[in-house]
């Protein structure tokens, strides 16, 4: 079966794999650059997805997204390429019919860039039934938190992100300890799921992964009534209306998801984490620290080589202030 | 005889100002000696050289007037919209109502640049977490503040969707400090597909008939928030006639650009020719005025061309320069290192193309929008600037990165190596900030290193 990645939450998995191929989203080993050349004012992150997105010998086609500047313009830098590249337009803005019915016929331009690349537009039965699947692998996923430890919990979601079996939950709680922090900013690459244990070893734990493909990436629900009458709708509805975004004009969403699941989980500081020349992610810094009355420690990463030490030292000083 | 002028320091230009006085010199309401503007704190005006002729007095007095303008505009009642990164759109339908005036927030991002930051205009964004790695118009957050500048607007638009990080970053934050806006879908111009209806744009540019459709619909919102404003419905005959109007100032500096840009003497410097240019974005908060500052800028770039008299040498190295810069001195050097430009592409070629009037209204404007270069692949940037510098004859490519700018990270070097493989053209990158000085040395020698290479290519 043909491979498709992925690189936005935006793209529903179950809408490519009901046209019969496997959804992988992207996410990069280490926010460092394999292949593009490092040019300043490229965020680091988008270097590393792109070249693996675009590079790995296992995608067959890649789907983009148009929510930063840096993956809207970033996939020139490799044409031409040997794999099939669909770029999506998300709509930034939101509240009106017009951006929903954007959405969706950016979802229909997929579904027939799928069918050219040879797969079969799926029937609203098959659909459903891929709709239901991976709902129920969110749910499960979802009842995995507490059960596992937050890095244990991270690497499950992208273990579901990436078409990955979901490990096994514990019977026993997993034990929290010190104050709740909760991670909110960039898509962590696997290299920087060490902050998860970071934490841990500074006396705290991540009750929230709030970064751009961490919890908050995955659609709410699907509404069972309105999965089997219009699973199409449904899809983008949900897909387009239940994902908070930083890009989003407003923003205002993320801020109420935040400030509900901060409230709900207890969270005691945060971390933020932005890539150099991530502009989006770096404006909010200072929207965030006035909205949070939090601490909040600003952990900007390079990209370059950031070293695991200096983030621990941080991270422990930034727990003392907490504890 | 060829003659080529010399460009005058402000205190040069009081004197002259005082021989065309005492000659007759008509003026604008505006008008007046140019060193008054020294006493609002436009302090690099005495670090530039400007054009000799009472065409360009005027329009650096309606520039450094706009300001002005906007107050007397608030205190008469007039409603204003603050029309942000659409660079060309907004303002044309906002002017088409009686009484109401369109003015561009971004255009703040001259303010340290005129002001010699003296203003604190980006200290106040360093404060709001906005710091240097932004682009410049982060100044227009401190303008927000202080509002020392310009008014509040009575509306706030901004087009979102594909336009660059550190603008749409820096709206939303001016938005979270309490500042309501409209924000509007400009999606990320594609080709179309094989089995998608097509629309022609602008510039010889297609798009998916679908992307219009959203496009129009967007307008539409906007259209309706400023007739809400305004208490009035805009017919479509009333925005036919702005649409005309507009035309009419982009027919004039179409053909102002492509008279300087191949006369065989530069009739105009580079310095006034940014500016002019600039104006047809939002026509600097008075949309008739603009097309008389126009007007009396080709009038006197055509009297130059046929007097055969030129700002720069015959020999100038004729240079296509890519992107707006920061520091207005920084396009002087181009006279300074013996040079001239061919050509320019400042980020809005579609507020200079024409605004198709066959079509419905909004529909014109919507296929005119999705023309705008920075909504687009950067390759199709790429092309029409080298469509562009082949027909002015262009020798070289400047291309001048905004700082901070996140479009910048990535096209340029798409515009290089199309330049390079197409019209195998020498181009140099450069990087102008607000205010240059410490680094002028080295941007110098580069421009003056990329004139050395068009001269030796000649010889071969």
């Amino acid at each position: 079966m043909k491979t498709v990645a992925i690189t936005s939450a935006f793209v529903p998995p179950e809408w490519v794999s009901a046209h019969g191929f496997e959804p992988r989203t992207v996410v990069p080993q280490a926010p460092e650059d394999n292949g593009l050349a490092r040019s300043e004012g490229v965020c680091s992150f988008a270097r590393g997805e792109l070249t693996e997105a675009l590079a790995h010998p296992e995608h067959d086609a890649v789907i983009l997204a148009s929510t930063c500047d840096q993956m809207r313009r970033g996939a020139e830098l490799f044409s031409p390429t040997t794999k099939a590249v669909l770029a999506l337009h998300i709509p930034a803005t939101w509240r009106t019919p017009a951006a929903l019915q954007g959405y969706i016929e950016e979802l229909q331009r997929l579904g027939r860039f799928l069918v050219r690349l040879g797969g079969r537009s799926p029937s609203p039965e098959r659909l459903a039934n891929e709709m239901r699947r991976h709902d129920t692998l969110r749910a499960s996923l979802r009842a995995l938190r507490g059960s596992l430890s937050p890095g244990e919990f991270a690497r499950a979601l992208i273990a579901y992100q990436r078409g990955n079996p979901l490990p096994d939950g514990r019977d026993a709680p997993f034990t929290v300890k010190g104050p709740a922090i909760a991670l909110v900013g960039c898509p962590l690459t696997l290299r920087e799921l060490r902050l998860f244990d970071s934490v841990e070893h500074a006396g705290g734990y991540v009750a929230l992964n709030a970064t751009e493909l961490g919890e908050l990436s995955l659609p709410a629900p699907f509404d069972r009534r309105a999965l089997s009458s219009d699973p199409f709708g449904e899809l983008a509805t949900r897909y387009f209306g239940t994902i908070p975004g930083v890009f989003r004009r407003p923003n205002s969403e993320l801020y109420l998801t935040l400030g509900t699941l901060f409230r709900e989980r207890d969270i005691a500081g945060c971390l933020f984490i932005r890539y150099l020349w991530c502009d989006l992610w770096h404006a909010e810094l200072a929207r965030l620290t006035e909205w949070a009355c939090l601490p909040v420690l600003d952990l900007h990463l390079s990209g370059r080589e950031d070293s695991t030490a200096r983030l621990s030292t941080r991270i422990e000083a930034f727990l003392e202030i907490l504890r | 005889m060829r003659k080529v002028l010399e460009r005058l320091t402000l205190e040069e230009w009081d004197a002259r100002y005082a021989t065309l006085k005492a000659a007759g010199l008509q003026e604008p309401s505006y008008g007046g000696v140019l060193s008054r503007h020294l006493l609002d704190g436009d302090f690099r005006l005495t670090k530039l050289r400007f054009d000799s002729s009472p065409a360009a007095l005027r329009l650096w007095n309606f520039l450094l007037t706009e300001e002005d303008r906007l107050h007397a505009a608030r205190s008469q009642g007039k409603t204003l919209i603050g029309a942000m990164k659409d660079l060309g759109t907004v303002p044309v339908m906002a002017y088409a109502f009686p009484n109401t005036i369109a003015f561009y927030p971004d255009g703040a991002w001259w303010i340290p640049c005129i002001m010699e930051l003296s203003e604190g205009l980006l200290g106040i964004a360093d404060s709001l977490g906005v710091d240097e790695s932004f682009c410049p118009v982060r100044a227009m957050l401190g303008a927000f503040i202080t509002q020392a500048h310009f008014p509040l607007p009575d509306l706030l638009t901004c087009s979102v969707g594909a336009t660059c990080d550190d603008f749409s970053a820096i709206a939303q934050r001016l938005e979270g400090l309490g500042h309501p806006i409209l924000w509007w879908e400009m999606p990320a111009r594609r080709a179309p597909d094989l089995d998608e209806e097509t629309c022609e744009l602008p510039g010889g540019l297609r798009a998916p008939a679908r992307q219009v459709a959203l496009v129009r619909a967007e307008l539409t919102r906007v259209k309706q928030a400023l007739e809400s404003l305004a208490g009035q419905t805009l017919r479509d005959e009333d925005l036919r006639r702005g649409i005309r109007e507009a035309n009419r100032a982009r027919r004039l500096l179409r053909k102002l650009r492509s008279l300087v840009f191949t006369a065989p003497l530069a009739p105009l410097p580079a310095l006034e020719m940014l500016i002019a240019e600039m104006l047809i974005i939002h026509f600097c908060s008075d949309r008739d005025e603009t097309i008389g500052v126009l007007s009396e800028l080709l009038h006197e770039a055509k009297c130059r061309v046929a007097e055969d008299i030129g700002v720069a040498r015959e020999d100038a190295a004729r240079l296509f320069w890519v992107n707006p810069v920061a520091d207005l001195r920084a396009i002087m050097w181009v006279e300074d290192c013996g040079a001239r430009i061919c050509g320019t592409e400042y980020l809005f070629a579609h507020a200079i193309a024409e605004i198709p009037e066959h079509l419905p209204p909004l529909e014109a404007l919507a296929r005119t929008a999705l023309a705008d270069p920075m909504v687009g692949p950067a390759a199709d940037r790429a092309r029409h600037i080298a469509q562009d510098a082949l027909a002015f004859g262009s020798e070289a490519v400047v291309i001048s990165r905004i700082p901070g700018a996140s479009h910048c990270a990535l096209e340029g070097r798409v515009i290089a190596d199309r330049i390079g493989s197409e019209l195998h053209l020498p181009v140099v990158e450069i990087e102008v900030p607000p205010v240059s000085d410490a680094i002028e040395s080295g941007l110098r020698t580069r421009i003056e290193a990329l004139v050395e290479t068009v001269r030796r290519r000649r010889e071969r």
